[in-house]
């Protein structure tokens, strides 16, 4: 109801409002949007009544305050002193009452700013209201009538977001969304038939305006939700600074179901992701060309900075592997240097120290351990005064080589006088690894290289989110052990197969128990005793077509740990043949 | 491309002829980077001559700074190996025995520069007090083994250097079983056996005593484990007589530590002694004032370099060294971007080098702003021959650079008799102020004076940049 004179107040939303009854009288039936409208109706000369004779209204809000005197005792301080002066002086407590709420309203609005989601922004200013603090028994009187308005709301919430299409069974779904948290998600998940319909394209105009305001009602609903459950929390917590947090703390009803899954062409296999990518032009070419040139021209300076001792980090966005690749086949090409790539997943300290003892000084020897390593290293680097190394290292802040040991062996490496380290970092964090003491073993001196290339290279390693992980490559595997296969161990494994597809629907499912497996070998003619039936299973074990886990009641059970797409292409395939 | 691979993630590059040795003399990287640059070979070596003379400087100043607290701390362990030299049957000495001579040396927690002071300490009480000086530091001793183990290496690394070939021997041996008895018997070894050769060996000093202390160096007291440190405390009091320890802890925060550490029947078997170093702010104004504030050296800092690297030090890390790295570097920066920077040394050298300017030098003196403004002021016909005659441009930036030494010199003056009056009379100005006027005052002149080459001396323009840069987050 105090949304309501919030929304009459705000300009932007006034405007917004206008088209509601247009839109609800479209898509609701018409009882139920003339039972809206009489709602409304109320509700519009409820708020009036508050904003013309705000004097008789506080007083009786007052009076229902001090009855329920138990809420008051746990309001805040100030609240609380402005309600018992209301009770003493009506007039002073118009006066706090207003300037509290003009105040809140301007922060209600910044809020908003901040927010930047209307549908937000009433909650908030809802909450927010201190107003509302003392109407509490009316709204709760008025229970229903305050469902109404966050239905109004939801209007308007249209009108701002841009009403994605939803589906035609929300309009099924029942209208009082607003009990329960666990109706919200449920409807949530059934987006999937939207976004699939999204995804045919199938974007008829009637259907889109039919669908989306009973979309925004469901979006709408926590708001609705919410209601009930605030007013107790209002009582409690009237500490403005919390509700402002509460207001911006993340609620569900922003996470996006539109995720990577429901992509019709979900997943691609690597080829054709690295195709579609080498189509993409890049953008600033020239730009980023003169970008690099520029940072080209740092490498002798580089140089001389290295040779007088300190260490060169480079840092910032984009990709520093070819410009140090650059700088190492300008520069380096006369000098003894190891190239480390930080990003490798099985690179470790170690390793690197063996590249050092066994490449670059020729060492066939083994240590005890790395300190020993690194002992013999730094010996053989102080002794030798005319012996040189630059270390190039990429990533040096990469999993593998962030730990604290890792960075005091490099460290200690780079303080060396005839070790030269020139690395990158591209953790935005990546300064934390390093202490004082650290700091000060590398002797850093910093250069922002922001080369804004994409780190195709250092990604290598990972896997896309894009990239199907296990397509045409089982079904291949499937085929081909099979073909080499006797046909009793081919049925075998159709069998098992039929199984497990016949369960896959099933969660609880866990495997074929290898009891009733046999059982059920046993009546296709498959084996004769369960010995053979397991030294078939080895073949497929092998290949890891197969895989055996014990239950808990300590029975063996046998899953083929292949998706079941690719295991009905198979038998589809398998039929073909036979 | 060469250094990527699905197998390995170490590239090692060799040159093929890797047998001649050559390496690029660092000069060379002076010039290449830019091809208009004037005089490189010049200007590095400039910078190497003030580079060198500024490090032994600081290293100077350092040890004079920690003579004092070394002069205490010998003093504190000759003390104490008497007392271990004694050896009465008096019940107070026995007493006495049992307590491990400590020094606990706060240090502050710029623990970036206690490596320097460590290692100027070891060197001090090797020369004066004992040959078996060992230093340890919490990341080598995780556990009571390892922390005998490094102790045993260490000292029987001495043994090495003396008698050669048994030592090493002997390492192999202890590495794999250290305690305190075998510590102990090696030490009765090596003295009993070291005392007929004492004649031969050079320590003369420490050979006063029969049988020379072992002093332990924990160099970062706190980061110890305390079961570690209580064990060993334990442990080395029973075997005191035997193996005479002293211990020096050295502590970045308050000497309260050692008490929160260890438990008190531990506390009480350390006869604890305290010792306070130079605080890192004293330092750096001495620092200050060697390096910047002297007519020594010709370099000087700009004001917003100066703040980059006081701020550094003050909120960031309290270290020495890290201020001199930073000097460092905008010395650097100074003398690789600015090519009239060969003027920056003293002043014979300064008007010889002047003499010897080439055409496109002079030019880019032409073009410096404070020499335009020196030029607007002079009379009409000098302005036309400073700006189209060589000689007489020469002969005027002789002039010019002349008058800025003699301000320097002026300015040193008379910063230092402020300091004489301020300490003479109560309640004077401070003396920063005045130091800071008289920076204010010293800027102003670089306006309206001479060469920018000169003026760059105080450092400033592209110095800052860099500095600035390389510092991000600071």
């Amino acid at each position: 109801m105090m949304s309501k004179l919030e929304l009459k107040e705000d300009k932007m939303m006034e405007v917004q409002f206008v088209g509601d009854d247009d839109v609800l009288n479209h898509i609701l039936d018409r009882e139920g949007g003339a039972k809206l409208k009489k709602e409304r109706a109320q509700l519009l000369v409820n708020t009036k009544k508050i904003i013309k004779k705000p004097e008789y209204d506080l007083e009786e809000d007052d009076q229902e305050v001090l009855k329920d005197q138990n809420y008051v005792e746990v309001l805040g301080r100030d609240i609380q002193e402005s309600l018992k002066n209301g009770s003493a002086a009506d007039g002073g407590n118009k006066v706090y009452s207003f300037q509290n709420r003009k105040h809140s309203e301007k922060m209600a609005k910044l809020a908003s700013e901040l927010a930047n989601t209307p549908r937000k922004n009433v909650s908030f200013s809802l909450k927010n209201d201190p107003e509302i603090m003392i109407n509490i028994p009316q709204c709760s009187k008025g229970h229903s009538a305050s469902d109404k308005v966050q239905l109004k709301n939801s209007d308007k919430s249209e009108l701002l977001s841009t009403a994605p299409s939803g589906l035609r069974k929300r309009l099924i779904v029942p209208r009082s969304h607003s009990d329960s948290e666990s109706e919200y998600s449920a409807s949530n998940s059934e987006d999937d038939d939207g976004v699939a319909q999204e995804h045919e394209e199938d974007t008829d105009e009637v259907i889109l305006s039919q669908k989306s305001p009973s979309q925004n009602r469901a979006m709408s609903a926590p708001v609705c939700k919410e209601t009930p459950s605030k007013k107790m929390k209002r009582d409690k917590t009237s500490d403005l600074v919390e509700e402002y947090f509460e207001a911006h703390s993340s609620s569900k009803v922003l996470t996006s179901d539109r995720t990577l899954q429901k992509l019709k062409r979900a997943k691609l296999d690597q080829q054709t992701l690295r195709n579609l990518l080498g189509k993409v032009s890049p953008s600033f070419s020239a730009e980023l060309k003169q970008l690099n040139q520029q940072y080209e021209q740092l490498f002798h300076k580089w140089m001389l900075q290295l040779r007088l001792g300190f260490n060169i980090v480079l840092y910032g966005l984009g990709s520093k592997r070819d410009l140090l690749e650059r700088f190492r086949t300008s520069v380096l090409q006369d000098s003894i240097h190891v190239v480390i790539n930080g990003f490798f997943p099985g690179i470790s300290v170690k390793s690197i120290l063996n590249s050092i003892t066994e490449e670059v000084l020729d060492h066939m020897g083994t240590f005890r351990s790395v300190l020993d390593q690194l002992d013999w290293i730094v010996n053989k680097f102080k002794e030798d005064s005319s012996l040189e190394l630059f270390l190039l290292i990429h990533n040096l802040d990469s999993q593998m080589l962030r730990g604290d040991k890792s960075q005091q062996i490099i460290g200690q490496l780079s303080s060396l006088h005839n070790i030269y380290l020139i690395a990158s970092i591209d953790h935005l964090n990546a300064p934390l690894m390093w202490d004082h003491a650290k700091q000060s073993l590398y002797n850093w001196l910093w250069y922002e290289t922001t080369t804004y290339s994409p780190y195709t290279e250092e990604t290598s390693y990972e896997n896309s989110l894009l990239v199907k992980q296990s397509g045409s490559l089982p079904l291949s595997s499937l085929t081909h052990v099979s073909r080499s296969l006797t046909p009793n161990a081919r049925g075998i494994f159709r069998l098992l197969i039929k199984y497990q597809l016949d369960n896959q629907d099933n969660p609880s499912y866990i495997g074929f128990s290898f009891q009733d497996f046999y059982q059920q070998c046993r009546e296709a003619f498959l084996v004769n005793s369960d010995l053979t039936l397991r030294a078939q299973l080895i073949e497929f074990r092998d290949h890891k077509l197969l895989r055996t886990k014990k239950g808990t009641d300590g029975v063996e059970y046998l899953v083929i740990p292949v998706d079941s797409g690719t295991l009905s292409e198979f038998l589809e395939k398998e039929e073909e043949e036979s | 491309m060469a250094t990527s691979s699905v197998s390995k993630g170490c590239f090692v590059f060799k040159p093929n002829f890797k047998k001649r040795k050559i390496s690029v003399p660092v000069g060379d990287y002076f010039n290449k980077g830019k091809n208009e640059s004037e005089d490189g070979k010049l200007r590095f070596e400039t910078y190497q001559l003030i580079w060198q003379q500024m490090k032994s400087e600081t290293e100077q100043l350092q040890e004079e700074l920690n003579k004092n607290l070394f002069n205490s701390l010998i003093e504190f362990l000759q003390k104490s190996c008497s007392g271990f030299q004694k050896n009465s049957r008096d019940w107070s000495c026995q007493i006495k025995l049992r307590e491990i001579p400590t020094a606990a040396l706060i240090l502050g927690v710029n623990v970036t520069d206690h490596d320097l002071t460590f290692r100027s300490l070891t060197e001090a009480l090797q020369n004066n007090v004992t040959p078996y000086v060992v230093s340890l530091q919490a990341k080598d001793c995780p556990d009571i083994k390892h922390f005998l183990q490094k102790l045993a290496s260490q000292l029987m690394g001495y043994c090495v250097d003396e008698d050669s070939k048994e030592g090493s021997i002997q390492v192999a041996q202890k590495k794999t079983h250290c305690s305190m008895d075998s510590l102990s018997s090696w030490y009765m070894n090596v003295t009993q056996k070291t005392d007929p050769k004492m004649p031969r060996k050079k320590r003369t000093s420490s050979s006063q005593w029969q049988s020379p202390p072992v002093v332990l160096i924990l160099k970062d007291m706190e980061s110890f484990t305390t079961k570690v440190l209580q064990d060993f405390i334990i442990i080395s009091s029973q075997h005191l007589h035997e193996f005479p320890l002293i211990l020096i802890f050295g502590i970045a925060t308050s000497p309260i530590i050692i008490h929160r550490l260890l438990p008190h029947a531990v506390s009480s078997l350390l006869c604890i002694e305290l010792f306070q170093s130079l605080s890192c702010k004293e330092h750096l104004t001495t620092v200050l004032d060697k390096l910047l504030l002297t007519t020594q050296f010709p370099f000087k800092l700009s004001e917003k370099v100066l703040q980059i690297l006081t701020n550094i030090f003050l909120y960031h890390d309290f270290s020495i060294q890290n201020f001199i790295k930073g000097l460092q570097l905008s010395l650097l920066e100074h003398f690789y971007s600015q090519p009239l920077s060969v003027l920056c040394c003293n002043l014979p050298e300064a008007k010889r080098r002047i003499n010897f300017l080439s055409d496109n030098q002079c030019e880019n003196i032409r073009r410096l702003p404070s020499f335009r403004r020196y030029v607007e002021k002079q009379a009409s016909e000098k302005q036309v021959a400073l700006l189209t005659d060589e000689r007489s441009l020469k002969v005027g930036l002789c002039g010019c650079i002349s008058v800025l030494f003699f301000f320097l010199h002026g300015f040193e003056m008379s910063s230092s008799v402020h300091l004489f009056s301020s300490q003479v009379s109560v309640g004077s100005t401070d003396q920063r102020a005045v130091l800071h006027l008289f920076r204010k005052e010293h800027m102003g002149f670089r306006g309206v004076c001479v060469s920018r080459a000169a003026a760059e001396d105080v450092g400033k323009g592209r110095t800052d940049d860099h500095t600035s840069e390389m510092f991000p987050g600071f």
